[in-house]
Formats: C-alpha cells, structure tokens, sequence
C-alpha cells in the first residue's frame, strides 16, 4: 500500500506539463550527446551541471534521468549510419547495425535500435523498483563500518575492472585524496589548503565533474586526432514490422536482463554489458554464424542491453548510496549538491525522489521513442558540426559553466586543473571512473571510517567484527586478488603456452 | 613493450604520496574528537598510492628484458595544439575580469578554433562571437548569474 503511494508521488511529479517537458529535454539533450562521437552521456551530464543549479532538484534529477536514457540510445545512430559508435556502450551495435546500412536497411536498423532501447529502458526501470526497495530495506542494517566497506568494495571493483589493477587503485585513492582537501569534518581545520581562502571548502563537485569528464574528453580528442565521417541519413527502407520486432523479443528480454545486472555492479556499466548481451545472444541463436553480417538480433541485443543498465546502474546508487556508473556518479554529485543523500534512508526520509526516478526513467524511456522518430533527421545536422567548433563551444561551455558556480575564476581555475588530470589519466588508460567515485565518496567515506574507529575506541577489527562489513571487505580483496592473477599471472601462462 | 613516460608518470605517483604524506604529518596534532585525527586517512590513501606505484615499477623492470620502448612519436602538431590549448584557457583566467565576458570567451573561442584549424576565419569569428552571445544571454539572461562586463557595462 505504502509503495503504491509511493509511486503516485512520483507519477504526481513526473505527469506534469513541467516534469514530461523537464524529461523530454533531458532526453533531447542526452540523445545529441550520446549521437557526437566522443561525446556520451556522462559527459553531457556533466555539461548541463552548471543549469541544474537554478531548478527546482526534483526537476533537475528526473531531467538527467532522461540524459541518462537518451544518451545511451543516442550512441547507435552513428554506429549504424557511420560505423563509430557514439558512445563506447554502443560499439557492439556497430557489428550488425553498420552492415544494415550498408545494405540499404537504415531504417530497420535505426528502428530496431529504437525499439530495443525503449524496451531495455522500460524493463529496466521495473526491475529497479522490484530491487531496489528490498535492497534499501536490507541496508537499513548498514552502520558506519558497513558503509565504508561498501565503499572501499565499490571502488575496489572498479579498479579490479580496469586494465590494471593498480593503476585503478591509485586513481581510486587519489580521488579521495583530492576529497580530503579543505575542512575536516571532525576537527574543522583546513586540510592541503596551503593559506588559499578558496580551498576552505575544498574544490566544488561541478568544476570536478566538468573538468574531468569534459574538458578532458575534449582533449583527448583533439590529441586522438580522431576525424569523424559525415553523417548522411537517407531512409531507404521502412522502420522494422511487428512481426520482425516480436521475432526479436526473446533477444531483446535477454539483453535488458544482462544489462540490468551487469550495470548493477560498480564500474561494469554499459559498454561491458552490451558486449555481454551481443555474444549471449549470438549464443543463443539458431543462426549464430549469421551475427556480423547485418541481423536484427545483432542489434536488439546490445542495445537492450545498453538502456537495461540505466537501471540497474541505479540500483546501488539508490539503495546503497554508491553509483554504479559514470553518470550515476554525475547523479550522485547532483543529489549532493542539492543536499540529498541517497540510501536507504532516502526511501523513508524524501520517497517522493526514488520513486519520481523510477517513473522517470519509465517515461524517459516511452519519450525516446517519439523523440526519436520525429528528431533523428534534425539530431544527424548537430552530429556534423565540425569537430574544432564542437570543442571549441564545449571549452566555453565548460568555462562560463564553472563560473557560475560561485561567480569565483578560481572554479575555472580548477576546472583546467582537473580536465588536464583527466586528459592524462586517460591517455595512460587510468579509470576516471575510480577518481570521480573517489571523490564524489571521499566525504562518506572518511567520516564513516573515523565513526566507526570512534564506535570501537581506536579498534579497527570493527570493520571484520561486523559480518556485513567482513563480507564486504573479502569481496573487495578478492577482486582485487583476482584481477592481480587475470592480468599478470594468467597473461603470462598464457603467452608461455602459446 | 612498455612506455617511458609511464615510468616518469609512476615517479611523479610516488613523489606526490609521499609529498602528501609529509604534509600530513603535521595534522596528527590537531585535537580531534574521533580518535585517529585527521591526517591518518589521507596517509592512507598517499600509501596506496605509493604502494600501487612502486609495483608498477617493479613490473616495468622486470619486464625490461623485452626492452623499454620509447613513446610512439606523437605528432609535434598535437603536443603544440594541446599546450597552446592550456595557455589559451590559463589566460582566460586572467583576462576575463578585466576584458569582460562576452569579448574574452569570443577571442577563447576563436584561438581554440584557430589552434585546432580547418575552418575559414571569417566562419571562426562569426561562430565564436554568435556562441558567445548565446551563452551570455543564457546564463546572464535566463539563468541570472552575474558575469563580469568591464567596459561593455552598458549591456
């Protein structure tokens, strides 16, 4: 009864003209960002951060459900129409959905994608709510030592994920080094601020994310030198039938399942599991030997795939405070700024937030698809503007955007900063990802280690006293273990049985 | 085969852990309630840093049997493309205040065009000045953020 409620909050603030427009434009805004190659959906977040400060934070957190929905299907249009995948979670759409194109079939490709994305969409935002709450509840249980070993598994996770391990743990721990800078939250003395009145507080999360997620992308590019063919949209053929649909929709169940728990876990995300969601389906198939050459299921797959994990990246977010994601990251630094905490006391504190994301993400998904019939024509002339005015607007973008924060130069100052710590740890193949949840937990983090120290009077068996907690921590070494022997150990008894 | 410039990068690692380290030190004496102080975290964090940093090193030499190999040439052109890049966004840091928003993102946009090329300067300029205007009439105007005008106050 109480969920049911629930759910009408959040039907009562996302069915309004302001919530459906807020969601569409989000959605809008994701899509062209997903379409730019080089350009994905956390990055566009992180570009709109600046304009979020003046909405009301139910507006502003159900618009990026709809970046983060049309960012992942925004991805597949160049992947069919160019072969480049807009997005590094649509690469595996390029295998079959490029050939489409080549065959004369855009529409069915660009229509199947469509299709596909919307489902995975809608069916991941179900599971969400059936996961979630339980999930939430459980962590109700959660004290200071359990939320810093989730932590530490979280970031844990997405550095044993990474190339290597090592290089995901510095980038882990120099996030929440960067954390640390500014007032200690027991003592209330200045940490790393060296005499400057603008490390008092420490650096602001929106100069963080801007920095290092774009202006370090942009970049990136301009040093990958990456040329982008011009898009060309002819429909030579019509949108995919019912019937072609429904012969896909076993492929595009199996999809947005792998997406769903594949994007629950921390640091997996999208662009593993639409890889993920391509070779089961292939497995699966009466007619694996066809997947490559231009089939239907070659594209439902991945990109069920790729829209199933928005929800599933949303659920330790949501129930654990801990994102899963890039953009869940952005998303966390958006409840943040907006002094909201996400967790299991979320559920009972402000319920009207997770349930006005569900039926967001839910109606994101239903808004793509008209979006997405009536824009694509209009979205293919954004994709080519040439890539030198693309950065160039993004750098002023980025810039003014800081500004705003706190009309301070010193934000710009630190947006340069981080964007050229981004830029570096990308080109030496370091996970951002681990620096930005670094930072973005640097705050949890902390204070729950020194709570739960301060609980025990300096002992730190609490966090292996505690079952939860010891669980926690002999996951997060396994991982880390684990990925120590898949790097070194099994490459090289590999490279000698070969 | 390995790169130089990531031996140089997990020095830099292990010189930073350790300079976060030193400073720290001194935070042990700050009078906390909790009963670890403030400076026990970031040494651990600065560890694991250090710690991560080393192996990797370790790893480069071991592995330097099969030779240490210079970093793939980068193009000049892009290593001079990215510095003018970080000058052109230092000095907008410096210059915004006293030129003014509008005309300050206007020259950023036309250097960082121009640094990146292929495009007519008559198309630079129309696009960095009429993008310039579209964000000051969006954050100035819409979103009410206060943004320096210098000389051209009377807008």
């Amino acid at each position: 009864m109480e969920i049911i409620q629930n759910i009408a909050l959040g039907i009562n603030v996302v069915f309004s003209l302001k919530g459906i427009l807020t969601v569409a434009i989000g959605v809008i805004a994701g899509t062209i960002g997903g379409a730019i190659p080089g350009i994905n959906a956390a990055m566009t977040m992180a570009l709109l951060l600046p304009f979020t400060l003046t909405m009301e934070p139910l507006m502003a957190i159900i618009m990026y459900c709809g970046v983060y929905c049309g960012g992942q299907y925004g991805g597949s249009i160049p992947a069919i129409l160019i072969g480049t995948p807009g997005t590094p979670s649509s690469a595996a759409t390029v295998m079959d959905g490029y050939p489409l194109h080549l065959q004369g079939k855009t529409g069915k490709a660009l229509g199947m994608s469509l299709y596909s994305s919307v489902t995975g969409g809608l069916i991941s935002a179900i599971l969400l709510m059936i996961f979630v709450i339980p999930l939430a509840r459980g962590a109700l249980a959660f004290g200071p030592a359990e939320y810093f070993s989730l932590a530490l598994m979280g970031l844990t996770l997405i550095a044993s994920l990474s190339e290597n391990v090592f290089k995901g743990l510095i980038a882990g721990a120099l996030g929440l080094i960067i954390a640390t800078v500014g007032l200690d939250p027991f003592a209330g003395k200045v940490r790393y601020g060296f005499g400057n009145v603008n490390l008092i507080e420490g650096f602001e999360i929106i100069p963080f994310y801007m920095g290092i997620f774009a202006l370090s992308q942009v970049m990136y590019l301009i040093y990958e030198q990456r040329k982008r063919a011009k898009t060309e949209y002819k429909v030579l053929s019509k949108y995919p039938t019912f019937g072609e649909y429904k012969s896909c929709f076993p492929t595009t169940i199996l999809g947005s399942l792998i997406g769903v728990f594949v994007g629950a876990l921390p640091g997996a995300g999208a662009s593993i599991a639409c890889w993920i969601g391509y070779n089961e389906a292939k497995r699966w198939s009466k007619h694996p030997e066809k997947f490559g050459t231009g089939i239907m299921e070659g594209i439902a797959a991945p990109e069920s795939a790729n829209n199933g994990s928005t929800g599933g990246a949303m659920v330790p977010l949501l129930a654990l405070g801990i994102p899963g994601s890039n953009s869940t990251a952005i998303m966390l630094g958006v409840l943040i700024i907006f002094g909201i905490r996400p967790g299991p006391l979320l559920f009972i504190d402000t319920p009207v937030i997770p349930y006005s994301i569900f039926v967001a993400l839910f109606v994101a998904s239903v808004l793509m698809l008209f979006i997405a019939f009536l824009l694509t024509k209009a979205l293919i002339k954004i994709v080519n503007i040439p890539d030198a005015i693309m950065n160039a607007g993004i750098a002023a973008l980025v810039f003014v955007g800081a500004y705003s924060i706190n009309n301070s130069m010193f934000d710009i100052f630190a947006v340069l900063l981080f964007g050229i710590l981004g830029f570096i740890l990308k080109i030496y193949k370091y996970p951002i990802t681990a620096t930005a949840l670094g930072f973005v937990l640097g705050y949890l983090v902390e204070t729950n280690f020194r709570r739960a120290l301060a609980m025990s009077h300096g002992s730190w068996l609490i966090f292996i006293q505690r079952p939860i907690s010891l669980v926690l921590i002999i996951v997060a070494i396994a991982s880390v273990i684990f990925a120590i022997y898949r790097n070194y150990f099994k490459k090289s008894k590999d490279a000698k049985s070969a | 085969m390995l790169k130089k410039s990531e031996i140089i990068l997990n020095v830099i690692w292990v010189v930073f852990a350790a300079s976060v380290y030193i400073i720290s030190i001194p935070y042990a004496y700050i009078k906390t309630l909790d009963p670890i102080g403030p400076h026990v975290f970031p040494q651990l964090m600065s560890n694991i840093i250090l710690i991560c940093a080393t192996i990797n090193l370790i790893l480069i030499l071991l592995k330097r049997k099969t030779g240490i190999q210079k970093d793939k040439k980068i193009k000049i052109k892009i290593i001079i493309e990215l510095v003018l890049i970080i000058i052109a966004g230092g000095l907008y840091i410096y210059i915004m205040p006293w030129l003014g928003y509008f005309l300050s993102t206007a020259l950023l946009m036309i250097c960082l065009i121009e640094i990146q090329g292929g495009i007519k300067p008559w198309l630079n300029v129309f696009v960095s000045m009429g993008f310039s205007i579209f964000l000051y009439l969006v954050f100035s105007r819409i979103l009410s953020v206060l943004l320096p005008h210098s000389f051209l106050k009377f807008i």
